[in-house]
């Protein structure tokens, strides 16, 4: 300490003499004992962790004694400043601009106001209106940005920029002002002189880096203000270990669950809900091919490796014409980069699994990313003295692979696989395994800067096996399969007609085959009959058009419609069942056999879809959607978790399509300073055709399935609020959303009606929902942070009251849904120790040690009741209720993350 | 389902535990146990009330009135001779095949409730039975790790489907074991009988679709060896009162008995049992539906929401009894002896000095 004030006291003498230092002509480094500009920023960066931004041509001279490197931050800052007059503007926490002498005087557009000059000088005076074609990067580390808003001022002319970044415009020669914005990003703004045709590079600079912030947005302005959608989160594959931690892994898809409006199906539940729709009301797409099971390991992880990400969108309202299929949400998941300048490798490791992903800019035209993860948790087993758990395996993969290649400026075709395997073994009795298989090609076009297509063949398969096999039953061993395939064809256009109205089109034809199920003996001394549901057809057909329309400043209209059908189709043998009673396996009265393609039954609707915003102030904006959606295939499940084993039904002709109708209407407001960001959304959705279940339904290995299932209508309901505080030492949001979920059946026949055919709550119907989210900055590297979520207990059935058949105890449940499970609550902590924030430093890592359920509340997951001693030995059964949770106390995991 | 969530959880500390949910005061249902059989004798109709899931004990339904009529409508009242329990007049009600009945009962409230119209169909027969050696697997929450595997014999029926009656069936094994209690010091011999349900559910049995033979494991006897010799006990008797004082006495095995009934019941009544059991089978496997109702065949015409419980069946019923021996090593035969209707023997109990009438079936 002593030697730093020493050191601190020399240089501040030396400071009073600083036109002595600026009048050294010599090289860098010439003079002992003094550091020119550049290694002096360069050194200090290193040390502090800062980011200088600067023209060295502003302080190229300057020169600077070596112990500069050797005082604290704010002294050297001082020092700085002193020794090169310039002025320094803090823009983020550790982000730092050195305004030269010349540029103080005036504000920071001052600062900003030097034209970018476009075109040749030679050139200037042939063209009048001229084409700029451009790129829009993240500057940080030249990653392009997709779908960015790019707005010529002066003209009031919107660009977005295509998904790769890439933008381009005709603009009258002369002097213009181009704005910017990404979320994510600061706003941009720079004045241009235009002379001839030419290119314009577009820098954002981040403003998330290192300061935590929380990067799903709702409302970041970009989104809210210049955008006609409601109801859209993005996020930015860059920022996604900002997101909270679960088991010291980032989970992109869990995170969604604590956003308002969306919810977890449970601790460690497969999928989310949104707004009151099942988990298979979310279209989930990587690379714009459909994932039926979206969880690994019944739902601790999610599919998808994070460092494989470019960006997320989810849209949970107001979706537009070019979505269909699912009624609640649209989640696209993007992978990979494309104008990648160098090798990149990313990984984790933690207590279960291990993660990597290594994108390869094999040229300037191709790039290629493979990654992939694994677990490795049967050690783990083996080390619990259990042994049914000792004899058991729980493992999982999952692997993906693109390729990109940028053919030219106007095509790019890109090639993605993906394939995912999870498998269990319990005891060595049972096993589960189940895998997504997708794959994907897609090819992009750039008629003009105006008009632009796309089409993507994409193919997803989801199989699913379980396995019976106990030593003690050998005769009844058995293995049950089911799964799916789905094969689509999708094409859009995209036409910018002109500054007021952008046109969108396009066709998707999908074709589905879904395996139901069938049974095999296992084993040689099994003598289980096989059995095989017979599979199901069907081709999906949708064609869209939708228009975003400008009306004025403050008004803006995207109106679309889309046209879907569904036929069922056959080889398929279709019972018949007799009218005026209910639907069961006794009323079949005949049968009917479609041929291979013979069409069974045809739905269709028509899919309006209306975006409107009104901006009321620069800051704030109203907003109102409203959309209808055919929902042809259904998640049918009838157990109390979600397990692999659930099957996916095609609408035919008894189950008729889902569909549903929302309304949504939404304030949102940004504040500047401070950086925050609020919302309030309210939502209204009816549903038709809900596919609700009879007492006692089977769903396994039914031929007839349609005489155990029941068609429903419901309704939800909610208010959302949200505020988000973006950037600063502390960051975070907290939502709150109240919400309801009903449904009825509407049969004629008393077997058919629940509950009386009166309303009850749905399975998801959780009316209060609060998360608050905070991360908390203590310097540059260290980051604490928790999350606290609570949300009221599902509706669940209970045994209300117990009677005597015989020996025998016999329960009567309640009406459906009538009780609730105790309400849910939890708080994770985390603390995370960043990479270096040296920026030429190759390998980078952090840390993150966590504690979920910090005070072990035993949250329910589920409730069953069973048996409990044997009548055998006890002369008469006894039964119980119990409830089964997961995590039952802190549990603290620790994880290493890291990027070269 | 309960272990493969478990083994998710392996690393989240998973556990279950009982839960006692606050319910709803709702009101209780009527339960009807209503079988009409050919037996010789009197039939029994109870009646009782449900009652709420946390509690315990029974709530018979007293003062009902309770008649069962036939095809030609003639009435056969059912008296109550015990809380709950209506008899009708052996003299009087002679159920017969081929003809229907139907059940009717009024409550104290003046609710009525009515049956669906039962067919009494002709009985049905089991070509032979069989015992073989069998262990079974099953849950006990009071043993570490709440599995325990049983040795015992298991009871095979073997039937041969006829193609002019309907394939349903249900079998009812109990078992009823005498033996003999010994004190140490030899100053007291009691002589005492167990009665066992053989299996821990309703044994259910369709040929629809099986032609020829086949063979239905209908029951089962446990072999329990620790509970037949010595037993020493610390629970001192009255003449003994050091508390160290250890305690000897003796079981000895006298007779082993299983009856097994066979109903021949309609589809009706074969999904009604169906319903019971897939909720008395309840494991949280994959299979299992979220809840199982059972749905019976009576409704309360003055309410038609009330909910009501139970059945009412007319069942012929061929009944088999066979002495046997679970402790001989390998080869078990079963001894046909006089049918005997376990269910109308006395519940568990021990007499001393005096050998009670039923205590030696047949010998």
């Amino acid at each position: 300490m002593h030697s730093l004030i020493q050191k601190s006291l020399v240089f501040l003498f030396l400071l009073y003499f600083p036109h002595l230092l600026f009048s050294q002509n010599n090289a860098p480094g010439q003079k002992a004992g003094m550091l020119s500009f550049t290694e002096t920023v360069q050194q200090l960066e290193q040390i502090h962790h800062v980011k200088f931004f600067y023209k060295l041509e502003w302080f190229a001279q300057a020169r600077f004694p070596a112990e500069i490197t050797e005082i604290p931050f704010q002294e050297a800052l001082s020092s700085l400043k002193l020794i090169t007059k310039c002025t320094v503007r803090q823009i983020n926490y550790n982000y730092y601009v050195l305004i030269p002498p010349s540029k103080t005087l005036g504000t920071k557009e001052n600062y900003l106001d030097e034209y970018y000059v476009i075109g040749d000088r030679l050139s200037y005076g042939s063209k009048k209106v001229v084409n700029v074609e451009g790129t829009i990067v993240d500057e940080n580390n030249n990653e392009t940005l997709p779908h960015a808003q790019i707005l010529i001022a002066d003209l009031n002319k919107t660009i977005i920029s295509d998904v790769s970044g890439k933008f381009n415009f005709t603009i009258p020669v002369g002097d213009h002002e181009i704005k910017a914005s990404y979320s994510g990003f600061e706003d941009y703004s720079r004045k241009i002189r235009v002379l001839s045709d030419g290119e314009l590079i577009i820098g954002m600079l981040d403003k998330a880096i290192n300061v935590g912030e929380v990067v799903i947005t709702s409302n970041k302005i970009d989104q809210n203000f210049r955008r006609t959608q409601m109801s859209v989160m993005r996020l930015q594959g860059k920022n996604i270990k900002e997101l909270p931690n679960v088991m010291g892994n980032v989970d992109v898809i869990k995170s969604l669950s604590l956003m308002p409006g969306i919810q977890s199906t449970g601790e460690f539940g497969s999928g989310f809900n949104v707004r009151g729709g099942g988990s298979d009301q979310n279209l989930i797409m990587i690379q714009d091919v459909p994932v039926f099971n979206t969880s690994h390991l019944f739902g601790l992880t999610s599919v998808v490796n994070p460092d494989g990400i470019t960006s997320m969108t989810l849209f949970k309202g107001g979706i537009p014409a070019n979505y269909g299929e699912r009624a609640s949400s649209v989640l696209n998941i993007i992978m990979g980069s494309e104008d990648l300048k160098k090798i990149r490798v990313k990984g984790g490791v933690s207590l279960i699994d291990s993660r990597l992903n290594i994108e390869v800019p094999v040229s300037k035209k191709l790039v290629f990313m493979v990654g992939g993860r694994t677990s490795y948790s049967d050690w783990i087993l083996k080390s619990i003295p259990d042994a049914d758990l000792m004899n058991s395996s729980a493992s999982f993969y999952d692997i993906d692979a693109m390729l990109t290649y940028n053919i030219n400026s106007n095509d790019k075709l890109t090639i993605f696989g993906y394939s995912s395997n999870d498998n269990f073994k319990v005891a060595g009795t049972e096993s589960y395994k189940y895998g997504n298989l997708l794959g994907s090609i897609k090819y992009n076009h750039a008629f003009s800067n105006r008009l632009f297509t796309s089409l993507n063949a994409g193919i997803s398969r989801y199989k699913s096996k379980y396995t019976e096999n106990d030593t003690l039953t050998p005769m009844e061993s058995n293995t049950i399969d089911n799964g799916l395939i789905y094969k689509d064809v999708k094409w859009n256009l995209i036409w910018e007609l002109n500054q007021k109205h952008v046109i969108t089109t396009g066709i998707d034809a999908i074709l589905y085959n879904v395996q139901p199920g069938m049974r095999s003996p296992y084993g040689p001394l099994s003598t289980v009959d096989r059995k095989t549901v017979q599979d199901e057809q069907g081709f999906e057909g949708a064609v869209f058009l939708s228009d975003d329309y400008k009306v004025s400043d403050k008004v803006s209209l995207e109106l679309g419609v889309r046209y879907s059908s569904m036929s069922a189709l056959g080889p398929k043998k279709v019972y018949e069942y007799k009218q005026g009673v209910p639907r069961t396996a006794e009323s079949i009265i005949d049968s009917t056999f479609y041929k291979k393609g013979a069409i069974i039954k045809t739905w269709a609707g028509i899919e309006p879809r209306i975006s409107f915003r009104y901006n009321l102030t620069q800051n704030s904006s109203l907003r109102l959607s409203y959309n209808r959606i055919h929902q042809y295939i259904n998640l049918v499940s009838n157990t109390s978790v979600v397990t692999p084993s659930d099957l996916w039904k095609l609408s035919d002709t008894y189950i008729k399509p889902l569909i549903s109708d929302q309304i949504a209407v939404g304030y949102f407001h940004t504040l500047n300073k401070p950086d925050i960001d609020g919302s309030i959304e309210a939502y209204f959705k009816q549903y038709q055709n809900l596919i609700d279940y009879k007492n006692s339904a089977q769903i396994l290995l039914n031929d007839h399935i349609e005489t155990d299932l029941l068609n429903a209508k419901g309704y939800s309901y909610g208010l959302e609020l949200y505020i988000k505080k973006n950037s600063g030492k502390l960051t975070g949001w907290m939502s709150y959303t109240y919400s309801r979920a009903l449904r009825r059946t509407y049969s004629a026949f008393l077997a058919e009606k629940i509950n009386r055919n009166e309303y009850y709550p749905d399975n998801l119907d959780r009316p209060h929902n609060l998360v608050i989210n905070a991360g908390y900055y203590l310097n540059r590297r260290w980051k604490v942070a928790m999350t606290f979520n609570y949300i009221t207990g599902r509706p669940v059935t209970f045994p209300e009251q117990k009677y005597t058949i015989g020996d025998y105890q016999i329960v009567n449940y309640s009406d459906r849904n009538k009780y609730r499970m105790p309400d849910y609550h939890r708080l994770d902590i985390s603390i995370s120790q960043y990479e270096s924030l040296k920026i030429k430093k190759a390998w980078k890592g952090y840390w993150t040690l966590s504690i979920i359920n910090v005070y072990g509340r035993k949250n329910a997951y589920s409730f069953f009741y069973k048996k409990e001693n044997s009548s055998y030995t006890f002369n008469s059964s006894t039964y119980n209720l119990y409830k089964l949770y997961i995590i039952g106390r802190p549990l603290p995991t620790i994880t290493y993350n890291f990027i070269f | 389902m309960r272990k493969q969530v478990f083994l998710v959880a392996f690393l989240f500390i998973s556990c279950q535990e009982v839960y006692h949910p606050k319910l709803d005061n709702v009101r209780s249902g009527l339960v009807v146990q209503g079988m009409i059989t050919n037996l010789p004798g009197f039939q029994t109709i109870r009646l009782s009330r449900t009652i709420p899931f946390n509690e315990e004990g029974t709530n018979p339904e007293t003062g009902a009135t309770v008649y069962v009529t036939d095809q030609n409508g003639t009435r056969y009242i059912f008296a109550e001779t015990f809380p709950g329990n209506y008899t009708s007049d052996s003299a009087q009600f002679k159920p017969a095949i081929g003809n229907t009945y139907q059940l009717n009962v009024i409550t104290k409230d003046q609710s009525v409730y009515i049956s669906t119209p039962q067919y009494m169909l002709s009985s049905g027969k089991i070509d032979s039975i069989t015992a073989e050696y069998a262990v079974k697997t099953m849950t006990n929450a009071t043993i570490t790790g709440g599995i325990r595997n049983l040795p015992g014999l298991e009871f095979i029926a073997h039937l041969r489907a006829q193609e002019d009656s309907l394939p349903y069936f249900r079998f009812e094994s109990k078992e009823f074991i005498t033996y003999t209690l010994k004190e140490d010091t030899s100053r007291f011999r009691s002589f005492c009988w167990l009665k066992y349900n053989a299996a821990d559910y309703f044994v259910l049995l369709s040929l629809k679709n099986i032609t020829g033979f086949s063979q239905h494991t209908i029951g089962f006897c446990p072999k329990d060896s620790g509970f037949y010799g010595i037993v020493m006990t610390k629970a001192a008797p009255d003449w003994c009162h050091d508390p160290s004082c250890v305690y000897y006495f003796y079981r000895t095995p006298v007779k082993f008995i299983i009856t097994i009934k066979q109903y021949h019941i309609n589809k009706e009544i074969f999904d009604y049992y169906q319903s019971l059991n897939n909720q008395l089978e309840a494991r949280q496997r994959i299979f299992d539906p979220i809840l199982y109702q059972a749905q019976g065949n009576i409704t309360c015409t003055s309410n038609p929401e009330e909910q009501v419980f139970g059945i009412f069946e007319t069942s012929p019923v061929s009944m088999y009894t066979y002495e046997f021996n679970p402790y001989m090593s390998d080869k078990f035969v079963l001894i046909p002896i006089q049918a005997i209707d376990i269910d109308k023997l006395p519940p568990a109990n021990c007499t001393k000095n005096s050998i009670p009438d039923f205590w030696t079936l047949n010998k």
